[in-house]
């Protein structure tokens, strides 16, 4: 069941009538989106419905023996016990088929020729969202920035809760779970955020990153492409993979708007950056403040030298690329970026930048051409394919229907352009003061252009195969 | 420990409040649906006023084959003889080998989806005011047993051929989004924002205004770009003629005027797809199609076999067989 699919609307209209109906109740309350989450959850596949609650019941007892023990040798115990249960589910059953490939593969370029084992492990949807979650929630515990939960129905309720179990935001615990501890207050102004969320969200993805997708299959599924084709596809794929993500990212967030909930914004229009960094503070914000709190500062972040700060960054960006997928397109595209920032951070600090003043457009331009190339990795489905792109871009012609494809992009890299600099110029802040009735007006424009691109077929969101 | 200390330590503690009055949010919720319809109704109001133009037809490949050659079909040129049929004739019959040759022809096949009936429709628009035209039904043995045209495909032929909005078929939500939003966009945005096609398509020819584009420079032929797989399946060998075949024949020859020369060409199969009755059978197949079409003969001297190195698929040559093909037959008929 995703967002964009009428199952799911209607999976939402009840549960928000049962919500009504519980509001006096905040066990039933707690049951309900319990329930509802599984239910959301089961629709993909039922099966791994046990792996959320074994690895989640895991956690809670950690953090439950972590909480109640002074002695740090059996707290550190019991979170070792979490971070493998969560490091080892997500081994399994992301990344070993990916380790065993390479393995061999490996092995074979030393002349040891064994066989390759055919591995057949399905991704349980969300599990890298989830894990990180729970993650989250001890190491949280751990470091005595939470009181740990002691309803199980409660723990569970949030670290399940649908609108972002699947693809986030990857929330801390110590900003949602207190949320569940207390009675929700909904006021007409969240409840209005979050329909303009929800109809943003909804335009982003059915309107923008829907028209993009056939665009940059084009470009990435064509041998014939080659010249700029292959620049334009990586600026479809960049638009495509944005409304993909901050449109669901805006769904989820206006989902729970609606049940009394915040969540983290997750995206602050990452393409008006005009560095790197800037971009990192702008996409995927929750992923990237993970990384930064539990793998960069306890690597030492930037306390321990240049040099050793240099390396943080790019370990800790080497493995957001592969916490996107097991491939080495992932990893090489998490490398790029984490040599980019590295870079960065060392032109910031050294003399020349003092002197060597770069105008915004050029420091934009540079950005959006890291990210770009970047893309190039993330989208293909090998380094081969990316680096044979590359090439094909100077030296083979483009295709017949460049003239077509130009007009095309071009078209929706403006949709994404227009609707950033939109929701910059009219953040929430400002709508919220907007007349009701102009807001309204927007609003039913809005549900307009979603319902011109609603489809039958409901294409599902990039980030859920991660 | 008071009772009422008890009950308090028991009672459920509120789950959420809602601090909105129904009223409130009902009338937002009121005033966006009631923009939307006013959005709505203005498309409507355009579309059933007959202010926008009528559909571009290039919404996908189906609808930009057929419309493209309704359009072939209606254009005034020096043709003389069109090629109508499945997708066969699209794919095998090379219109520019024919000219190299001398022969004036378009090819106007389209797809199995419409069924004979509709390939006359195409047909008697080409002889509308060419006296003298001549005709070649191409058809797939695998054409031949199929079951009902679709209707979808057919109202798409019709309001191309009439260059009006294809008729509304269905209700609900298909008929709502038909006669506003998909409406808008077939009449309006096809014509400026272009649409990508996907697979192998996509890849040969992009957009479905690249083909249609294409069709017209090529006199209506198309390319096909897969490499046949003998050991796939590729569904029965056995081929026979659909219970439908002969009233289809019958209504294709009625929409022709008098005295036009029509001829019957039986699409060939790879090699390793073949019976080994399989040209016995087709010839038979052809007769008995010729015979209901009244055509003049049967083109039984053409290929019915080829090598599965000349397919792309069991129905479509690749376009260097097609040329080859095509050959063969521009000298059969300059030999007439």
């Amino acid at each position: 069941m995703i967002f964009n699919s009428n199952t799911f609307l209607i999976f939402f209209l009840v549960v928000t009538l049962l919500y009504w109906l519980v509001r006096r109740n905040e066990r039933h309350r707690d049951a309900l989106i319990l329930v509802s989450s599984f239910y959301f959850y089961g629709s993909w596949d039922w099966r791994f419905l046990g792996l959320l609650v074994l690895t989640g019941g895991i956690d809670f007892l950690c953090a439950k023996k972590i909480s109640d023990s002074t002695e740090k040798t059996v707290r550190h115990r019991w979170l070792v016990l979490s971070i493998c249960s969560n490091i080892g589910t997500l081994g399994f059953f992301k990344y070993a088929g990916f380790f065993i490939d390479s393995a061999v593969a490996a092995l074979e370029q030393f002349g040891i020729h064994g066989p390759r084992p055919a591995l057949q492990i399905l991704l349980p949807a969300g599990i890298s969202f989830y894990t990180f979650q729970a993650l989250s929630y001890t190491l949280d515990v751990y470091r005595n920035h939470i009181t740990v939960e002691r309803n199980v129905f409660k723990y569970f309720a949030f670290l399940t809760f649908f609108p972002q179990l699947v693809a986030g935001p990857i929330e801390r615990a110590s900003f949602l779970l207190p949320q569940f501890r207390e009675p929700r207050k909904i006021s007409l102004e969240q409840v209005s955020r979050g329909v303009w969320f929800i109809l943003w969200g909804f335009v982003m993805k059915v309107v923008i990153a829907d028209y993009l997708a056939p665009l940059a299959d084009l470009a990435f599924g064509s041998q014939q492409a080659g010249g700029a084709v292959i620049l334009l596809g990586t600026l479809a794929f960049g638009g495509q993979i944005y409304g993909d993500f901050a449109g669901y990212s805006l769904i989820a967030r206006g989902l729970a708007n609606t049940m009394g909930f915040e969540l983290s914004p997750n995206f602050s229009q990452p393409y008006f950056s005009n560095n790197i960094q800037e971009f990192w503070r702008r996409w995927h914000q929750t992923l990237s403040a993970w990384f930064r709190d539990y793998l960069y500062i306890p690597l030492g972040g930037d306390r321990r030298g240049d040099a050793r700060t240099y390396l943080n960054i790019i370990i800790t960006f080497t493995l957001a690329g592969l916490w996107h997928g097991a491939n080495w397109t992932f990893l090489f595209w998490g490398l790029c970026h984490g040599v980019s920032l590295a870079v960065f951070r060392w032109w910031r600090q050294s003399p020349l930048s003092r002197s060597l003043w770069i105008p915004v457009p050029v420091g934009w331009l540079m950005t959006l051409s890291v990210v770009g190339v970047g893309w190039l990795f993330f989208r293909a489905t090998s380094l081969k394919q990316a680096f044979g792109m590359m090439d094909a871009a100077w030296t083979r012609p483009g295709p017949s229907w460049g003239h077509s494809y130009l007009i095309a992009v071009t078209i929706g890299v403006a949709m994404v352009a227009l609707s950033d600099a939109f929701q910059r110029r009219f953040p929430w802040d400002r709508v919220g003061q907007w007349s009701w009735k102009r807001r309204a007006m927007f609003q039913g424009l809005l549900l307009a252009f979603i319902v011109a691109r609603w489809g039958k077929e409901a294409p599902s969101f990039i980030y859920f195969q991660f | 420990m008071a009772a009422d200390d008890l009950n308090a330590s028991v009672a459920p503690q509120e789950g959420h409040r809602y601090l909105l009055k129904s009223s409130g949010f009902g009338r937002h919720l009121a005033a966006t649906a009631a923009s939307f319809a006013l959005v709505t109704a203005l498309l409507w109001g355009a579309i059933r006023s007959g202010v926008l133009p009528g559909e571009a037809h290039l919404a996908d490949p189906d609808s930009t084959i057929i419309a493209t050659k309704a359009r072939l079909a209606s254009r005034p040129g020096g043709e003389s003889i069109a090629f109508v049929g499945d997708s066969s004739c699209l794919i095998n019959i090379d219109i520019p080998t024919l000219r190299q040759q001398g022969i004036a022809a378009v090819n106007l096949g389209t797809l199995s989806y419409l069924g004979i009936d509709s390939f006359g429709l195409l047909a008697r628009r080409f002889c509308e005011g060419r006296p003298g035209a001549e005709i070649v039904l191409v058809v797939h043995p695998e054409c031949l047993r199929l079951t009902e045209p679709s209707v979808e495909h057919r109202a798409i032929l019709e309001s191309a051929l009439e260059s009006q909005g294809a008729p509304i078929s269905g209700g609900g939500w298909n008929r709502f989004q038909r006669e506003t939003f998909d409406g808008f966009r077939t009449r309006m945005l096809d014509r400026w924002i272009p649409t990508p096609l996907r697979g192998r398509m996509g890849e040969r020819y992009g957009f479905t205004q690249d083909l249609g584009a294409s069709l017209v420079s090529t006199g209506g032929t198309m390319e096909e770009t897969a490499v046949f797989d003998a050991a796939a399946p590729h569904g029965s060998a056995e081929y026979r003629l659909a219970r439908r075949i002969r009233p289809e024949c019958e209504a294709f020859r009625s929409r022709l005027p008098d005295g036009v020369r029509v001829r019957v060409i039986i699409s060939p199969v790879p090699s390793s797809h073949a019976l080994k009755s399989h040209e016995a059978t087709v010839t038979q197949l052809g007769r008995e199609v010729s015979r209901w079409i009244q055509a003049d003969e049967s083109a039984g001297a053409m290929p019915l076999v080829m090598p599965d190195s000349d397919f792309g698929t069991v129905t479509h040559l690749l376009p260097s067989a097609a040329r080859t093909y095509s050959g063969i037959l521009a000298r059969k008929i300059l030999e007439k």
